[in-house]
């Protein structure tokens, strides 16, 4: 599905740490105003992916074009400023900074070249951060510590927002919250990377899906058809869409 | 004067130092809390600082002390930014201990060429002559200049806080002292602000520099008398913290100046003893957080084990031919006349001693042990001691200083072996410190002089030999007591390698080696860390201390020189030199600096200097030591006939990780 309309596409990725290579080859295409998730079992490479879209890992060959643009050996804070943002793996907010501190340094990073949201108009969207304006990043819950890394990758309005197992670790309502969010921000016109170990989450998420299993990604296909198909879901995730 | 103001008196000085001290530690704790940096030439930056307004100041005069006020920080923060840029830079992800090395490469090369360029004599540094007076205020006079001092001071730490906390750049730095690599994903070049960041600590210690040097006069020792109290103050109020640092500091002055007026005796012991009373009661200090106290370091210690292109045949092969020519060397000596040669040998075996002691721990256990010399002091005092009042026999001494080591090295583990890494080391380091200025205080230590002239029976109950009768006439040659001398060195020496071979390769070692590359796995597998650290840190200190009885026994004195810090600095020096976690490295290492030190300075001044850079390019460019580099130069070879395509991949890796 390469049109007009790719904003990020991946090609023949192979990537790892040290000696251990991770991705084998991967393919895939994110189009400009999608959701796009990649699913799979633990330990198949979803998190090394994004991590090398992004450029924390070096990828020892293949390419990642983001805009028509080679971005394959830039470093994180370059493709950063490319318009790529990461809300990674357990968060990661700065725990000693204020919710409006973390959401400030998200605006400093990012692109320099366009107009953002002021901090405030991005705090105000999120109705659980509101209250919190000057808490240190520590003294969040999960799940606000969720909404916060989510802001704080927003505000730099981002052309891709990548999210790492956005739901991991948080309680049910809460995963609900996080659902409702991805959903209204791609009705803004977000395109979004999702990496999510919740089939369930990431199948409504989605509109097209990418499963990978031992660094490759081995099926594909709009969500709704993968969805439906529960020999593919029990082979590659060991769960069928019933679950 | 009345006794209160004689008392406001005091504690105003003891703020006018506080003063410095904050200025001095909030650099030093921004430094650390950035970029886990523990900066050891601070105390040199602070000394260029004075130094560089002293050349300011001088031909312009009257307004020139204003001038240098400005002007100085400013170049010292460049001097700052040029060293982060070219050396700490290069460091970043790895373990904190090489920073340590890398900075006290840089001390000997700072200190050095303040000497070369301004002399090794303190030189007078006058005030303006607006704030050379007294003012009368709450009743009594006290100098203008000193009111001064805290003003000033204040108004540059609230404006240090206000530019780490209400600023974008000090809102940068808090977040990448917290977690850099997420600051990079966001698309902030964090190395920039890194720069800045040493620049800025770098040009707060040329500030507080340049105040002392007026208040006192500058001196190419000042550095390295600030240097240790600022690091006690650091860890005092807690590392990284920079309300720490300013309570820290004005407490720290405040009592050293009180002790120092009225309990005498208390002066340079009670900063030390009120460290280690903080930190067995709070291990992170006053104000220290959990949070990004670096827990976390993903930077390995690079060790030179397992890296052996020489098969381990070869190797043992070579260590017996070596142990053969240290036998043989008497003999040439004797017949060339060239027995200067025996001397240096004898100072490179106690130092193999004393390295291989500390590689123990430090390349075994992965503790840095700032205050190694504690234990070469110590057992270089309890021998002598023992030789002194209760037996002339070498084998009772060392006996004890051993013993006396190892039971310190229990106690000093017991308080400090639970609170882990850069406190262990600041903990060792306030240790040593401690008895470093306690032997300046007794009687019974000979005090500054130390103990002279006492003699080494080679025997025990008075079967043996006493060198200073003994005398073999042997053809040619005689073999006489300063043979005996050599030696009996040598055996304790070799001896005391193969027993920490023995204990390596025993389970006990194994189990350290594991400690040593993952302490969380192994606990998981059920092996109390806490007690396998400990128990290597008593074989270290007491090996450690049969160095120094070794030393003392064969010079026939002791001083406190032997407890100076810069003893344990240059210690781990030779051990990384060499490479840690083999045994051999580091006794190479001793080898290799123990006689560089040797031919250099009979040839050149500057050869602190010479050997600061040398050690700074091997820190950088072969961490892994001497021994790694046959490994390093095939594994070259061989890299350089592959595939040139995996080359350009390798190199942008290292680009982007650094």
């Amino acid at each position: 599905m390469s049109g007009d309309d790719t904003l990020l596409s991946v090609r023949d990725l192979v990537s790892g740490y040290g000696s251990t290579r991770v991705l084998q080859g991967v393919n895939l295409d994110v189009e400009r105003g999608s959701v796009v998730t990649l699913i799979g079992r633990n330990g198949v490479g979803k998190t090394t992916t994004l991590r090398s879209i992004l450029g924390s890992v070096t990828p020892t060959s293949g390419s990642v074009t983001f805009e028509g643009e080679d971005i394959t050996m830039l470093s994180p804070e370059k493709t950063a400023r490319e318009g790529i943002a990461l809300v990674p793996e357990e968060r990661r907010v700065f725990p000693g900074l204020s919710v409006r501190e973390n959401v400030e340094i998200g605006r400093i990073g990012g692109r320099q070249d366009i107009d953002k949201p002021t901090v405030d108009e991005v705090i105000d969207e999120f109705e659980n951060l509101v209250r919190h304006r000057n808490s240190k990043g520590a003294n969040l819950s999960g799940g606000e510590q969720q909404m916060l890394a989510v802001a704080r990758a927003l505000v730099s309005a981002p052309d891709l927002l990548m999210l790492d197992e956005p739901t991991e670790g948080l309680a049910p309502s809460i995963v609900k919250q996080v659902q409702r969010k991805i959903k209204q921000l791609n009705d803004e016109g977000v395109t979004i990377l999702l990496v999510e170990q919740n089939v369930q989450v990431a199948l409504d998420a989605a509109d097209y899906v990418y499963i990978l299993d031992k660094g490759q990604v081995v099926h594909e296909g709009p969500a709704d058809e993968v969805a439906a198909d529960d020999e593919i879901l029990d082979r590659y995730l060991g769960v069928s869409a019933a679950e | 004067m009345s006794v209160a103001s004689a008392v406001a008196e005091q504690v105003l000085n003891g703020l006018v130092v506080g003063m410095v001290y904050v200025l001095l530690a909030a650099g030093l704790s921004i430094i650390f809390g950035v970029m886990d940096v523990i900066n050891f030439a601070h105390g040199e930056l602070f000394a260029l600082g004075a130094y560089f307004a002293f050349a300011i100041a001088g031909p312009l005069g009257g307004a020139g002390f204003w001038v240098a006020l400005v002007v100085a920080p400013l170049l010292v923060g460049v001097v700052g930014m040029g060293i982060e840029r070219l050396t700490v830079k290069r460091l970043y992800g790895r373990d904190p201990l090489y920073h340590i090395l890398l900075t006290f490469g840089l001390v000997l090369i700072i200190n050095d060429l303040i000497t070369s360029v301004w002399g090794k004599s303190a030189q007078p540094f006058p005030i303006p002559a607006v704030l050379d007076q007294p003012v009368a205020l709450f009743g009594f006079n006290y100098s203008l200049y000193n009111y001064g001092i805290i003003i000033f001071g204040s108004i540059l730490a609230l404006g240090t806080w206000l530019l780490l906390n209400r600023t974008r750049f000090g809102m940068i730095i808090r977040a990448g002292s917290e977690d850099r690599e997420m600051v990079r994903n966001l698309g902030i070049n964090i190395d920039r602000y890194y720069t800045l960041t040493f620049g800025l600590g770098a040009a707060l210690a040329g500030v507080a520099g340049i105040v002392l040097g007026a208040y006192q006069n500058v001196s190419p020792t000042m550095g390295s008398s600030v240097i240790i109290p600022a690091f006690v103050i650091v860890v005092l109020g807690g590392l990284g913290s920079f309300r720490g640092a300013v309570v820290g500091g004005l407490f720290v002055g405040v009592v050293q100046t009180l002790a120092r007026t009225y309990t005498p005796f208390l002066e340079g012991l009670i900063v030390f003893l009120l460290m280690i009373v903080v930190l067995v009661v709070r291990p992170k200090g006053l104000f220290g957080t959990n949070i990004g106290a670096g827990e976390h370091h993903d930077g390995a210690l690079l060790h030179g084990a397992g890296g052996g292109v020489l098969s381990s045949a070869t190797r043992a092969k070579l260590g017996y031919a070596a142990v053969g020519v240290l036998v043989l060397v008497p003999f040439f000596a004797e017949l060339t006349g060239v027995t200067y040669s025996v001397t240096l040998l004898e100072d490179i075996l106690i130092w193999a001693l004393f390295a291989l002691s500390l590689d123990l721990v430090l390349g075994y256990a992965g503790l840095v042990s700032l205050g190694h010399t504690l234990f070469y002091g110590v057992g270089a005092y309890a021998s002598v001691l023992t030789l002194m009042h209760f037996s002339p026999s070498v084998f009772v001494a060392l006996a004890v200083a051993v013993v006396v080591c190892a039971v310190i090295a229990w106690s000093v583990g017991y308080l400090s072996i639970r609170v882990s890494g850069v406190f262990f080391a600041m903990i060792t380091l306030a240790f040593a410190e401690l008895f470093y200025n306690a032997v300046f205080k007794f009687d019974f230590t000979g005090g500054s002089d130390g103990l002279f002239g006492v003699d080494v029976f080679y025997g025990l109950a008075g079967l043996g030999i006493d060198p200073r009768e003994f005398e073999i006439p042997l053809g040619i040659m005689t073999i006489d007591g300063g043979m005996v001398q050599y030696y009996f060195l040598l055996a304790v020496v070799v001896g005391s390698y193969l027993l920490a071979r023995r204990l390596i390769r025993a389970p006990f070692g194994s189990v350290l080696q594991a400690i040593r590359e993952s302490e969380e796995r192994a606990s998981f597998i059920g092996y109390d860390v806490t007690a396998y650290k400990r128990r290597a840190f008593v074989v270290s200190g007491g090996l450690a201390g049969l160095a120094g009885g070794l030393f003392a026994a064969n010079n026939g004195y002791v001083a406190p020189s032997f407890l100076h810090w810069i003893n344990s600095g240059e210690v781990i020096v030779m051990t990384v030199l060499g490479g840690m976690g083999t045994l051999y490295g580091p006794m190479i290492g001793a080898g290799v600096f123990v006689a560089a030190e040797d031919i250099l300075s009979s040839y050149i001044e500057q050869w602190q200097l010479v050997i600061g850079v040398l050690f700074v390019l091997f820190v950088i460019f072969v961490p892994r030591g001497l021994v790694s580099l046959p490994q390093t130069i095939t594994e070259h070879s061989m890299f350089e006939s592959a595939v040139g395509d995996r080359t350009s991949v390798k190199d942008a890796e290292v680009e982007r990780h650094d």
